[in-house]
């Protein structure tokens, strides 16, 4: 039972790893993939748009663990 | 003949590439834990439970395998997508990071010896099959080789290319375990944080993709989209490095 408990803590592990990281990328996931595509005009940008986002997030988290760490 | 006539497109490629460096970090780190098992245990204790850990993961691949057909292509697109996504942004995430010098490098030969000192603290069993040694080795080959499955899973089924993916995987496998094989050490010479820095890049650009196909976009250049996607996570990774270092640096000096 207790190794089982560590296989799917293991499983989570794979996909969280900062909780607000992960958050921020599952809201633009919303965002981008959904709610975006209904309000822009083109759709030909709604990949671009979607990539950006993410772009956005990795630099703001590693920036602000940057910043944390660096105090 | 020219490599289309052979199936072998830029993505499909490109999802061999992954699954085989994705694979190859996990399959390194359980080598690692299998070698101090061997070493300090026993080779045999340590052979029976990476055995048993394979054979269960075959049974898992063979039952839950078929359920995914049965997932209409959408979903299956979508939520592949998002898996990649968290998956492979997690991994680049923590290179980026590795590489701006703001948390350690993943050292396999500290992990050997941590290992090793951790199974030599348990007195070894009296009886031949050493139970400890052969849960340790189990519990490697299971724990990692489900991320190895996730890998093939998520970079081969949306496109159709689990084939691909497999071969790729099944590559890295036979390389690690050659290696490891031949020398008896763990590959601490791997270079794990370039490895995944590039697997991260890979996984995040076609989480990208799946999760574009699977909300209905039109990607420009359709499915060749993964390569521009790959160079655009590569430049943010890269730039997301300069301002890390560059923020940790000016901190130190204030």
């Amino acid at each position: 039972m207790t190794w089982i408990l560590a296989a799917l803590r293991e499983l989570f592990a794979l996909f969280v790893d900062d909780v607000w990281f992960t958050l921020a990328i599952l809201v633009w996931i919303v965002l981008g993939a959904f709610v975006m595509p209904e309000v822009i005009a083109d759709p030909v940008w709604s990949g671009p748009l979607l990539f950006s986002g993410f772009a956005v997030i990795l630099v703001v988290g590693t920036w602000m663990t940057a910043k944390g760490r660096g105090r | 003949m020219d490599m289309a006539s052979w199936g072998l497109t830029g993505p499909t490629v490109i999802v061999v590439i992954a699954a085989f460096l994705a694979s190859l970090v996990e399959i390194v780190e359980a080598l690692t834990i299998i070698l101090a098992v061997g070493v300090v245990r026993g080779w045999r204790p340590a052979l029976i439970g990476a055995g048993a850990g394979i054979a269960l993961l075959v049974i898992l691949v063979a039952i839950f395998g078929p359920l995914l057909s049965r997932v209409p292509i959408q979903w299956l697109q979508l939520g592949v997508g998002i898996l990649l996504l968290l998956f492979g942004m997690r991994w680049l995430r923590k290179a980026v990071l590795r590489s701006a010098g703001i948390i350690s490098l993943h050292d396999e030969a500290a992990i050997f010896d941590r290992e090793s000192r951790a199974l030599q603290k348990d007195g070894r069993s009296r009886t031949t099959l050493d139970p400890i040694a052969v849960i340790t080795s189990f519990k490697a080959v299971v724990l990692e080789g489900l991320e190895v499955i996730f890998i093939v899973i998520a970079t081969g089924s949306a496109g159709g290319m689990l084939i691909p993916a497999s071969i790729g995987a099944f590559a890295a496998m036979v390389l690690v375990f050659g290696i490891g094989f031949i020398v008896h050490k763990p590959l601490a010479n791997v270079p794990e944080n370039k490895l995944k820095f590039v697997v991260g890049i890979l996984l995040s650009a076609f989480g990208v993709f799946w999760i574009g196909e699977g909300a209905g976009f039109a990607w420009p250049g359709a499915e060749f989209a993964v390569l521009a996607l790959i160079a655009g996570f590569l430049v943010v990774a890269l730039l997301a490095v300069k301002l890390a270092h560059r923020t940790t640096s000016m901190a130190e000096v204030s």
